[in-house]
């Protein structure tokens, strides 16, 4: 590889498989999924419960390795190593200094009885060699950064005198106290409030421009997808069935799971109709009863006799980089629309 | 009262004491829902929005009478129910009817959902064994599943589906009003405007009366009449849909709207945002205007006085010193 191209790839997941159980009784929970970030670049993976999203995640950062039930298979290559083949040693290494993660629920992940410049503090000394005092003026400047007022008298605090969005706040500045390369947010805003919400998207999307740090940002809102990212990859079942450019996917949904997904969506922008469009059925639960061919197929309007077969993901057009993974050509879906 | 009310609240309010200590001694009061003003006509759709901690699920549970409110009326089709004790609500639950949040943490787990439905119908003696029977599988067809549905635990039943059994329990005994709390948060978005389609066909069929909470402004934008807006444990704004989402006139309202995550990459990055900052604690809610300490427009005189709900424009009311959006003739004093 030369050395430009390895300059455009933070980290390439190639054929990404994470399985959990004995073989007889096995749960795919992610069914061989490829996808690449450039440096700085937010991905934004959408899907809803159960499609394998969150396993996908936990399965980059390796948060599911020491689990004996979850198998992980493929490749996930960061800054020129296979992840996958580190040591759970050398991965502690990279995790929360290369690449850091935050969670949905702020307060299960901060450690109740421990002050929050402590638990901050952790992560500088563990992956630094600050000075002790260098430590505390870091933790301050990071829980200004992330918009905490009055951080000097805040860092004795502990979780629970902070709100949910403040805590998330706080998840953030533990999640870049070392500067990491990429940042892996699982529904980052699913616990708050719209108007906190909308705060803690702002602060993430300054946050990149500042640092230049990468995101993948997990979430089952098509709206918080196009507030900050930049490429989306649609989860259905376990699979990569759409993947693009976000203006591509918003204007030109190529999957009918994409196109009747956002359609669904009840919006405030909209008068009221009279019956919103609906996807019929339920997205398959993790391992079982997934149909054989488009495992979108039973729901799907368009579904067809080809669709029996297992579609493959591929180019929408020849030039483009936008993927989707249907047998029908897009002129027909669009005509049926 | 004018005969087409079915709900009226007339200044409302529900204070949780705070107990504090070993002795448990009251330390303060939770002003959950602190002076509520509204009406619900018989046969529409009534949306309450509001973030959490605004108060508007005790509310909802003072209208269905599942907490006895501390202070104002209620009435129920002209009856003043604000203090009746549970054997007089009895008669009263057939009439009014809650859909919960979380379809599994409010269904019986070891009971066959079949059963769950028919509960309603068994406690207050409606029909024989047979016509129960026979009313639940209509039930269930009505809401969209089969009759083998009825056989299973709630357990293996899919989150809409639960929510489904949920409707289908609350339709059982023919009510007039249904409360609906966050009826469609926990479930996926594929699956939510089906439940949202089945709220309204229901409505159509058998003139339900609903008063629809939901802290999602697109949700309720689809299903609501009239919105009203909850903040700290009062009504804010409450309008018909249409003037609401064309001009919403309190600075809260505005701003909530504005912070809706848009499915749009290209306008949603150029908007505005106008508000920062957190939700106070209803413990000790702010003087005044309970919005002033986080609304771009305040002035001296939101920390000093508390507006009152006043109409700016037909059937259109604010409780606001500085509304945005007035129309003309609203922005003349009043005569």
């Amino acid at each position: 590889m030369s050395s430009t191209q390895a300059d455009q790839t933070l980290l390439e997941a190639t054929d990404l498989r994470v399985t959990f159980g004995p073989p007889e009784a096995q749960v795919v929970a992610v069914d061989g999924v490829s996808f690449r970030l450039a440096p700085g670049e937010v991905l934004g993976i959408v899907g809803e419960s159960g499609c394998g999203k969150t396993a996908l995640a936990r399965s980059v950062i390796g948060l599911n390795r020491t689990d004996p039930r979850c198998r992980v298979t493929g490749q996930v290559q960061f800054r020129g190593r296979d992840l996958l083949g580190l040591s759970e040693r050398q991965m502690r290494g990279v995790r929360g200094r290369e690449i850091a993660m935050i969670f949905q629920d702020p307060l299960t992940s901060l450690n109740p009885l421990q002050r929050i410049g402590t638990q901050i503090g952790e992560v500088l000394r563990a992956h630094t060699d600050l000075s002790a005092s260098a430590i505390v003026a870091r933790t301050i400047e990071l829980l200004r950064l992330v918009g905490i007022p009055h951080p000097e008298a805040r860092i004795g605090a502990y979780p629970h005198q902070f709100s949910g969005g403040m805590r998330q706040r706080v998840m953030i500045a533990l999640a870049i106290a070392c500067d990491p390369a990429l940042l892996i947010a699982d529904e980052p805003t699913t616990a708050l409030d719209v108007t906190m919400q909308m705060q803690i998207l702002g602060l993430l999307a300054r946050l990149r421009q500042r640092t230049g740090m990468a995101m993948i940002l997990i979430t089952h809102d098509f709206g918080v997808v196009a507030e900050v990212a930049d490429r989306v990859l649609v989860m259905y079942a376990g699979q990569c069935v759409e993947a693009g450019e976000v203006g591509e996917i918003f204007r030109h949904p190529q999957h009918p799971y994409t196109a009747g997904l956002l359609a669904s969506i009840p919006s405030a922008e909209q008068p009221r109709m009279r019956r919103l469009p609906a996807i019929r059925g339920t997205p398959p639960a993790p391992g079982r009863d997934r149909p054989a061919g488009c495992r979108f197929r039973p729901r799907c309007d368009h579904a067809a006799a080809p669709c029996l077969e297992p579609p493959a993901l591929k180019r929408h057009a020849a030039a483009s980089d936008h993927l989707t993974r249907c047998w029908l050509p897009h002129r027909q879906l669009e005509a049926a629309r | 009262m004018s005969a087409d009310v079915l709900v009226s609240a007339r200044d409302l309010a529900k204070h949780f004491p705070l107990r504090q200590g070993f002795r448990a001694h009251a330390a303060g009061q939770v002003r959950a829902v602190d002076g509520v003003t509204f009406d619900i006509r018989d046969g529409e759709t009534l949306g309450l929005v509001g973030e959490s901690g605004s108060g508007k699920s005790t509310l909802a549970r003072c209208v269905v009478r599942l907490l006895e409110p501390n202070g104002g009326t209620l009435r129920f089709a002209g009856e003043d129910i604000t203090h009746y004790h549970l054997r007089a609500m009895r008669p009263l639950r057939r009439q009014m009817q809650m859909v919960f949040q979380d379809p599994f943490g409010s269904l019986n787990p070891r009971k066959p959902v079949g059963r769950i439905v028919e509960e309603g119908l068994r406690v207050h003696h409606i029909g024989t064994a047979a016509d129960r029977r026979q009313r639940v599988h209509e039930l269930l067809a009505r809401v969209g599943l089969s009759a083998e549905h009825g056989e299973r635990l709630p357990r293996d039943l899919s989150g809409g589906q639960r929510q489904r059994i949920g409707i289908a329990r609350a339709l059982a005994v023919a009510p007039r009003l249904i409360v609906a709390d966050e009826p469609v948060s926990a479930l996926d978005v594929s699956v939510q405007a089906g439940i949202l389609n089945l709220f309204k066909d229901l409505q159509e069929e058998f003139r339900i009366t609903y008063l629809f909470i939901s802290h999602d402004l697109g949700v309720i934008r689809q299903v609501a009449d009239r919105v009203g807006v909850m903040y700290l444990g009062k009504l804010v704004e409450l309008a018909p849909a249409e003037a609401f989402y064309a001009r919403p006139m309190h600075p809260y309202s505005e701003a909530l709207l504005s912070a809706i995550p848009l499915a749009d990459p290209t306008r949603a990055r150029a908007r505005p945002r106008l508000i920062e900052g957190d939700m106070p604690g209803p413990i000790a809610p702010p003087a005044g205007c309970r919005f002033h300490t986080r609304c771009a427009f305040a002035t001296a005189l939101c920390g000093a006085q508390e507006p009152v709900l006043r109409p700016l424009a037909p059937e259109h009311l604010v409780a606001c010193h500085h509304p945005r959006n007035p129309t003309l003739d609203s922005a003349l004093p009043a005569a």
